[in-house]
C-alpha cells in the first residue's frame, strides 16, 4: 500500500532519493509500509456510506474519505494500526469541553421542546419551572463562549 | 495584517532570537482536526471544502491569539506568495497546490498558523526558537481547547481524533524539532547517532538535502507514532532524545575545537571566504557554507549575533523569498546571482574569523547524559 505523499513528506520519505537516505539511516529497521500482508484475498469491496469511499481507494492513496470510513472498514483499518502506532488504543487528550457544549446544546433543545409541550396542554406551572431552567442553562451557555 | 507586512518582520523562531538554539533551532508541533459528518479535503467535493472553510474560518479569526494577525484565502495569494509561506513553514506544499478552498490564520509573531482544509479539515500548528516543545504544545492546546467548544470534531473514544490519514490517528500530534548537526556530520558520527534514534522509533529526516547528505547539516527528528499513547509521554520521549542527540552534537564540536583544531579553523575559513566573495551560488553550496559559519559563530570565531544572522539566511535565500526580494520571477542562474549578492550584502561587515576566543568554549564543557550508541 501507498503512504499517504504529504505525511510521507513530513515525515521525511519525499522521494526516491530520499527513500535512500531513509533506507542509509535506518538500515535494518525500515518501518513496515502499512497494510502489505499478502493475506489479502478477502477484499473488502464494501464502500463508505456516508462519503462513498472504498478500501481500494485507501490501497492507492493511503488516505480515508471520511470521519465514518473508519467505523465503515474497522478490521482493515485495525491490521494496518498495528505496525502503525505504538498502540492501537487512544490514551490521549479528550476533547471534553467539545462534550460539554454538546451536551448543552442537546439539554437546551430538549428543554424547549418541553416547554413548547407543556405551554401547549397549557401545564403552567410545568412551563414555569422549566423555563427557570432553560434561563440557567443558556446562561451557563453564554458563559462558556465568552 | 498584510502579506507584505507578514514577509517584512521574520517570526522569532526565524531568526533565533532565543539564546539556546545553537543545536536546537526550532520546536513545532501541529495537531490534525477534523469535523464530524463532512469527507476529508482530500476526498470532499470543492462545495464541500468550502463550507468547511466558511464554519471554520470566522472561529480562527476570531481567537483572541489571532489578533492583528493574517488572515487569508490561500485562492487570493499569488503562487509566489503561497511558496514564501511554504517556505516559512506556515502552510504546507500541499495546501499551496490546492488552494481553492483552503485559508490559512497566522498570529503576529508568527509563531502559532491554523490551517484550513489541507490534509486535514484543520491543522493547528506552533513553531518556537531552541528546545521548547512544551511551551509550543502548551499553547496549541489552549487555542485547541478554545475551539473545540464551537467545532464538532470527528473523535472517537477508541481512535481517538479521527484523520484523514491513519498515521496520524488518536492525538493527530506531529511533535518535531530541526537539529543542526555538523560536528556530528563532519566526525562521521552521525550515522550511528540517528540509527539509534530510528530504532528508539523515532523519525528522522534530513533538511534541504537530495540524496544521502543533509545540506546545512539539519536534521529533523519527529514521533513517528501518534496512537496509543498521551501528549506528554510521546513529547516526553522526543524532548529526552533530542537533548541526548544534542549533547552528542555539543561534545563533537568541542572535541574538533580540541584536537583537530587547525582543520576547523580552515574549514570555517573557507566558507567564511566563499560567502564573502563568491558571486554566484546555488542553495546547496550556499547551505553547506552558512552551516559551517553557523558552526564557527557557536564556538567562537564570530562575534555575538553571527548565528542569527546565518538563520535568516537560511530562510531569505530560499528561492520563494529570494524571487520576492528581487521584486520579480527569476530563471535558476538568475537566481544564483541574487543569492550570492544577498549574502555578501548581509555579511559584508562581518570580521575574518578570529581564534583568540576559542579557549573559553573548551573550558565550558559540561559533559551531560550519554545516548546510548552501539
Ligand atoms: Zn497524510
Ligand atoms: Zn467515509
Amino acid at each position: 500500500m501507498n503512504m499517504c505523499e504529504s505525511c510521507a513528506d513530513e515525515q521525511g520519505i519525499t522521494s526516491l532519493e530520499d527513500f535512500k537516505l531513509a533506507d542509509f539511516l535506518i538500515s535494518d529497521e525500515t518501518p513496515k509500509m502499512v497494510g502489505d500482508s499478502n493475506a489479502d484475498a478477502t477484499v473488502n469491496l464494501s464502500e463508505c456510506s456516508e462519503c462513498g469511499f472504498t478500501l481500494e481507494d485507501l490501497r492507492k492513496i493511503g488516505r480515508l474519505g471520511c470521519s465514518s470510513c473508519y467505523s465503515q472498514f474497522t478490521s482493515d483499518i485495525q491490521r494496518m494500526l498495528k505496525n502503525m502506532h505504538r498502540g492501537v488504543e487512544h490514551k490521549g487528550k479528550v476533547p471534553t469541553g467539545m462534550i460539554d457544549a454538546m451536551n448543552l446544546r442537546k439539554k437546551i433543545s430538549n428543554l424547549k421542546a418541553a416547554l413548547n409541550k407543556a405551554v401547549k396542554s397549557e401545564n403552567y406551572e410545568k412551563a414555569a419551572t422549566l423555563r427557570d431552567e432553560l434561563v440557567k442553562m443558556e446562561k451557563l451557555q453564554t458563559e462558556e463562549v465568552s | 495584517m498584510r502579506f507584505s507586512t507578514l514577509v517584512k518582520h521574520p517570526a522569532d523562531w526565524m531568526t533565533g532570537k532565543s539564546k539556546d538554539n545553537a543545536v536546537v533551532i526550532t520546536s513545532r508541533i501541529r495537531l490534525a482536526r477534523n469535523l464530524e459528518g463532512v469527507s476529508f479535503p482530500g476526498w470532499a467535493k470543492k462545495a464541500e471544502r468550502k463550507k468547511v472553510m466558511e464554519s471554520i474560518f470566522p472561529n480562527l479569526t476570531a481567537l483572541k491569539q489571532m489578533d492583528k494577525g493574517f488572515a487569508q484565502e490561500l485562492s487570493n495569494l499569488t503562487s509566489l506568495e503561497k511558496q514564501v509561506l511554504v517556505e516559512r513553514h506556515l502552510i504546507s506544499r500541499e495546501q499551496a497546490a490546492r488552494s481553492e478552498g483552503c485559508a490559512a490564520v497566522v498570529n503576529r509573531k508568527q509563531s502559532l498558523s491554523l490551517m484550513i482544509n489541507e490534509e486535514d479539515h484543520l491543522r493547528i500548528q506552533s513553531i518556537r526558537s531552541g528546545m521548547h516543545l512544551r511551551e509550543a504544545y502548551k499553547l496549541i492546546n489552549k487555542v485547541d481547547q478554545e475551539l473545540e467548544t464551537k467545532l464538532c470534531y470527528a473523535f472517537d473514544e477508541k481512535l481517538g481524533y479521527l484523520t484523514a490519514c491513519p498515521t496520524n490517528l488518536g492525538t493527530g500530534m506531529r511533535a518535531s524539532a530541526m537539529l543542526h548537526l555538523p560536528a556530528l556530520v563532519i566526525t562521521e558520527q552521525i550515522g550511528q547517532v540517528l540509527q539509534a534514534v530510528n530504532k528508539i522509533g523515532l523519525a528522522v529526516r534530513g533538511l534541504f538535502g537530495e540524496g544521502t547528505e543533509s545540506l546545512g547539516h539539519m536534521f529533523q527528528i519527529s514521533n513517528q507514532s501518534t496512537l496509543g499513547e498521551s501528549e506528554e509521554v510521546i513529547i516526553d520521549r522526543l524532548e529526552r532524545v533530542i537533548k541526548q542527540v544534542a549533547t552528542h552534537e555539543r561534545n563533537a564540536r568541542l572535541k574538533m575545537l580540541e584536537e583537530d583544531r587547525d582543520a576547523l579553523t580552515d574549514k570555517v575559513s573557507r566558507a567564511y571566504g566563499l560567502l564573502r566573495f563568491a558571486h554566484i551560488f546555488d542553495s546547496k553550496e550556499a547551505f553547506a557554507h552558512i552551516s559551517l559559519l553557523r558552526l564557527g559563530a557557536d564556538l567562537g570565531y564570530f562575534p555575538d549575533g553571527t548565528m542569527e544572522k546565518c538563520d535568516s539566511l537560511m530562510m531569505e535565500i530560499q528561492p520563494a523569498h529570494l524571487q520576492l526580494y528581487a521584486g520579480k520571477e527569476l530563471e535558476p542562474e538568475k537566481r544564483d546571482l541574487i543569492r550570492a549578492e544577498i549574502i555578501r550584502d548581509q555579511l559584508q561587515n562581518l570580521d575574518p574569523p578570529a581564534t583568540s576566543n576559542l579557549d573559553n568554549k573548551v573550558e565550558g564543557n559540561d559533559a551531560g547524559d550519554e545516548l546510548p550508541i552501539e
